[in-house]
């Protein structure tokens, strides 16, 4: 009796283990997108303990481009025209790099990710604070990713292509990084 | 399977649970090409440009709901203890660290044996209160109270420990009846590289602890640690040194893994061994003597956690552990395995509808090696607890009016099927103002020691009731937060509670007949009310102060007049002097040039009648040194105000100590 029992718990868990490893992605209409605001969050706040020492006058945009297929939807108006050290946020948006003109900020999406050695190369000697969230793109060059962590959100940073951006990182936003070179 | 009488659940749970991990793995594998879906949206739930980064790597408040929620969102009385405040308090334990929830009950009754509790009944056996490890309830199936001597970590890689007073029984279940504390670690992600903590002192005698944290691949990040302390007994009333000392060692994991885009998996498992000492008045040939025992305790658990994304709105969980532990003392053994299996589905409706689900399964095998005095019969039991539970959450108006209705549904072995229903509202009509409330049923089930325990002593003997039911509560919340400016937070909190059915022993021999028998019943009824008011003042970037004040009123009466024996725990007034009804605690954690740190704490504990104990102020203060950003000394002294003070009876033939004054030093190095 108790083994028949067992018997069926272990089936209706290994069923919901099924269930839950073949779900469809079904809800791709999501409405919202929470783990892309917080990134969003990220974004605005990492750029706050950013020096562009590009020679620009602290009154002038700080201008984000988004190249690729930009998955934060409506979430980027949370810090869009929001100000950094007080400077406006600008946000452009183009499907690759060719596009973009004046930078401080670069989100390289997820789409972009063939391309992407192709465009930190292009990029290298630009003082332009490159961000992606695809696993490997610091170490590939880029200077912050996004990785999702268990349940939450990290940052890598890769110190030695900040430097040859010529992009000063307070010690505060290293303390909570993880420093991949 | 062939007719064999010795079934042994635990080796078919154990099989069972290695098939559903290597489930676990290959089936994720198939997911891994699945890319995240675009979102498109205009309200916010939260303001990610007020928050710092810490509080953006922190999004992931999962106690309430068991899904992700700011602590401002949520209508209940939460408080979440940070690593920085667990650093900063000196607190060289969990139980101390918990003191500074504003409205617990935290008592030393020994070095090594604490009375735990919120909103009333606090005793040795705290019986409603669910305590978590990373989503693993450590409660103890034997008597549903903790051992609090058995729980512990590297306090280093705790993130938080977020403590909900109040029940949260409709998503928890059974045992969340006056709280919640659910310990939660860091992710493996954030303790990278190493550490390695030493120091000593007076009770602290010696401790050491090492973690190493590193990566595994692109998205996989592990840590390993061990820790050992060595704590000396405290003292007699006299302040004279007693033998209640005890050491414990401890190794662990843990791994996080993000297997795609969609699919993460954590694994953790920890093991320990440990002895606690105890005094103990032993009477031969009439003269009562005191002698030392020793308690052996050791353990195990490992647990695994998958969750799945399938969209921002949509994801699941599913949990497995197992938890063993093992206690041995002198009139008690006992062998605990406790295989748990949970699921859920948070699932974002419409706009303004969230509804969370799961189902839970609980096996636990427990075996009593039983003794003259106290004996299990069975002494060898299995028990299954099914669980399900609904949770729906709805913003019924645009200026941000919320309400949650949700139920847990559950069935155990001893008081069969339990329904357990919340209605929840919360309103914000300021983004720096909430106010909520609550109505909610909870239930505590019973434990093994109300059914099956005997007892037995010349003159007394104890024994359990297979009629024993569920202690049954009824719970009115409502509470008020507030951030007047950037730099003052303020918390209230005043509840209501209705108990019916709790437990009491009473006699089931004649009066006057020896040895006296009680029998556990459910023989007890009554209200608690009070308040718990918490208030955080950023004076400036280096200096914050925070004050807590909690009141508590108790009445538990008998539900009809009880046999006409004295039984001082059913004797109206015994259960509601074992509660402070004031509490008051004041802390200050002040950046002083030179990298040092300076940071104090006061509690006051009003005085409990039915245990003898006066009332006292317990004084800690610690001075720390942060020359770099890892490297981290301190100085802490603990119970400055008297030269020792007592807070709690013993019980059981144990007899309780008083806590001394005392002092430890502490270094830790990240590299």
């Amino acid at each position: 009796m108790i083994v028949t029992i067992k018997r069926i718990i272990t089936t209706i868990f290994l069923f919901l283990a099924a269930v839950q490893a073949l779900w469809p992605a079904s809800a791709a209409c999501a409405p919202e997108s929470p783990e892309y605001l917080i990134k969003a969050g990220f974004i605005y706040k990492i750029a706050r303990f950013v020096e562009w020492r590009d020679g620009q006058s602290p009154s002038q945009d700080l201008i984000l481009w988004i190249i690729g297929e930009d998955p934060f939807g409506d979430n980027i108006r949370a810090i869009e025209g929001q100000t950094v050290n007080g400077r406006r946020l600008v946000v452009h948006r183009a499907a690759g790099l060719e596009a973009v003109k004046k930078c401080h900020i670069l989100f390289i999406c997820p789409s972009e990710m063939e391309r992407m050695e192709g465009y930190l190369r292009s990029l290298q000697g630009s003082t332009v604070l490159t961000i992606g969230d695809t696993p490997g793109f610091a170490r590939m060059g880029g200077i912050i990713n996004l990785l999702k962590v268990g349940g939450s959100i990290r940052f890598e940073v890769n110190v030695e292509a900040a430097g040859r951006a010529g992009l000063a990182l307070s010690s505060e936003l290293l303390k909570l990084a993880i420093i991949v070179k | 399977m062939p007719c064999n009488k010795t079934f042994r659940p635990f080796r078919t749970g154990l099989s069972g649970f290695i098939v559903l991990i290597l489930f676990l793995f290959f089936s994720c594998l198939p997911g891994m090409a699945l890319a995240e879906s675009p979102g498109s949206a205009a309200a916010f739930p939260l303001d990610v440009t007020r928050m710092n980064l810490q509080e953006l790597m922190a999004v992931k408040i999962t106690s309430v709901s068991k899904k992700p929620q700011a602590m401002s969102e949520t209508a209940a009385a939460v408080f979440v203890i940070t690593q920085e405040d667990i650093r900063r308090s000196g607190a060289a334990s969990i139980p101390d660290a918990l003191r500074m929830v504003p409205g617990i009950q935290v008592a030393h009754i020994t070095a090594n044996q604490w009375a735990i509790s919120m909103r009333g009944f606090n005793n040795v056996y705290s019986n409603k209160l669910l305590v978590l490890m990373d989503g693993r309830s450590v409660y103890s199936p034997l008597f549903a109270g903790v051992y609090w001597d058995a729980q512990d970590t590297l306090l280093e890689d705790i993130e938080r420990i977020e403590v909900i007073r109040g029940p949260g029984a409709s998503v928890w279940g059974a045992n969340a009846v006056n709280g919640i504390i659910n310990i939660i670690t860091k992710n493996a992600g954030d303790t990278q590289g190493g550490l390695v903590s030493a120091g000593g002192g007076t009770v602290e005698k010696g401790f050491g602890g090492v973690r190493y944290g590193a990566r595994a691949g692109d998205t996989a990040f592990y840590r390993v640690y061990a820790k050992y302390f060595q704590r000396d007994g405290f003292v007699d009333e006299n302040g004279n040194k007693m033998d209640d000392d005890w050491d414990a060692a401890r190794a662990g994991f843990r791994l996080d893994w993000g297997l795609s885009g969609i699919d993460s998996l954590t694994a953790q498992g920890d093991a320990y061994t440990g002895s606690s000492w105890q005094n103990i008045f032993s009477s031969r040939g009439g003269v009562r003597a005191l002698s030392k025992e020793e308690i052996d305790l050791s353990g195990g658990d490992f647990l695994v956690c998958w969750t799945r994304e399938f969209s921002p709105a949509s994801r699941t969980v599913l949990q497995a552990y197992y938890d063993n532990t093992e206690r041995s003392e002198n009139n008690l053994v006992q062998n605990h395995d406790i295989f748990d299996l949970d699921f859920q589905h948070y699932y974002r409706l419409t706009e303004r509808q969230e509804i969370v689900w799961g189902l839970g399964y609980r096996m636990t095998h427990g075996l009593v090696k039983n003794s003259e005095v106290v004996s299990y019969d069975p002494g060898s039991r299995t028990d299954h607890l099914y669980s399900a539970f609904i949770q729906d959450e709805i913003e019924l108006w645009k200026s941000g009016l919320r309400l949650t209705l949700g139920s847990k549904f559950e069935h155990n072995d001893y008081s069969q099927f339990e329904i357990q229903p919340t209605a929840r509202l919360l309103w914000t009509p300021h983004e720096h103002h909430t106010l909520w409330t609550s109505v909610s049923r909870a239930v505590r089930s019973p434990s093994r020691t109300e059914h099956d325990l005997t007892l037995a002593t010349p003159r007394l003997v104890i024994t359990g009731n297979r009629n024993f039911e569920s202690e049954e509560l009824t719970a009115y919340e409502a509470g008020y937060r507030a951030l007047p400016t950037d730099h003052v937070s303020l918390d209230v909190t005043a509840f209501f509670n209705k108990y019916d059915k709790l437990a009491a022993l009473e006699l089931g021999s004649p009066a006057g007949v020896v040895p006296m028998i009680l029998e556990y019943r459910n023989g007890m009824e009554g209200e608690t009310s009070g308040v718990e008011v918490f208030a955080g003042w950023n004076v400036t970037s280096r200096w914050e102060l925070t004050a807590g004040y909690s009141y508590i009123q108790m009445n538990i009466n008998a539900r009809a007049p009880m046999e006409a024996v004295k039984n001082p725990a059913a004797s109206s007034g015994f259960l509601e002097g074992n509660t402070p009804v004031n509490q008051f605690q004041f802390r200050s954690s002040l950046d002083l040039p030179f990298h040092l740190e300076f940071d104090t704490a006061v509690f006051y504990v009003d005085d409990l009648s039915s245990q003898e104990a006066s009332d006292y102020v317990r004084v800690d203060a610690r001075l720390g040194w942060k020359p770099m950003e890892n490297l981290d000394a301190g100085l802490v002294f603990q119970n400055l105000a008297e030269g020792h003070h007592k807070e709690f009876n013993g019980s059981s033939g144990t007899v309780g100590t008083e806590v001394p004054r005392s002092v430890y030093g502490k270094i830790s190095w990240r590299f």
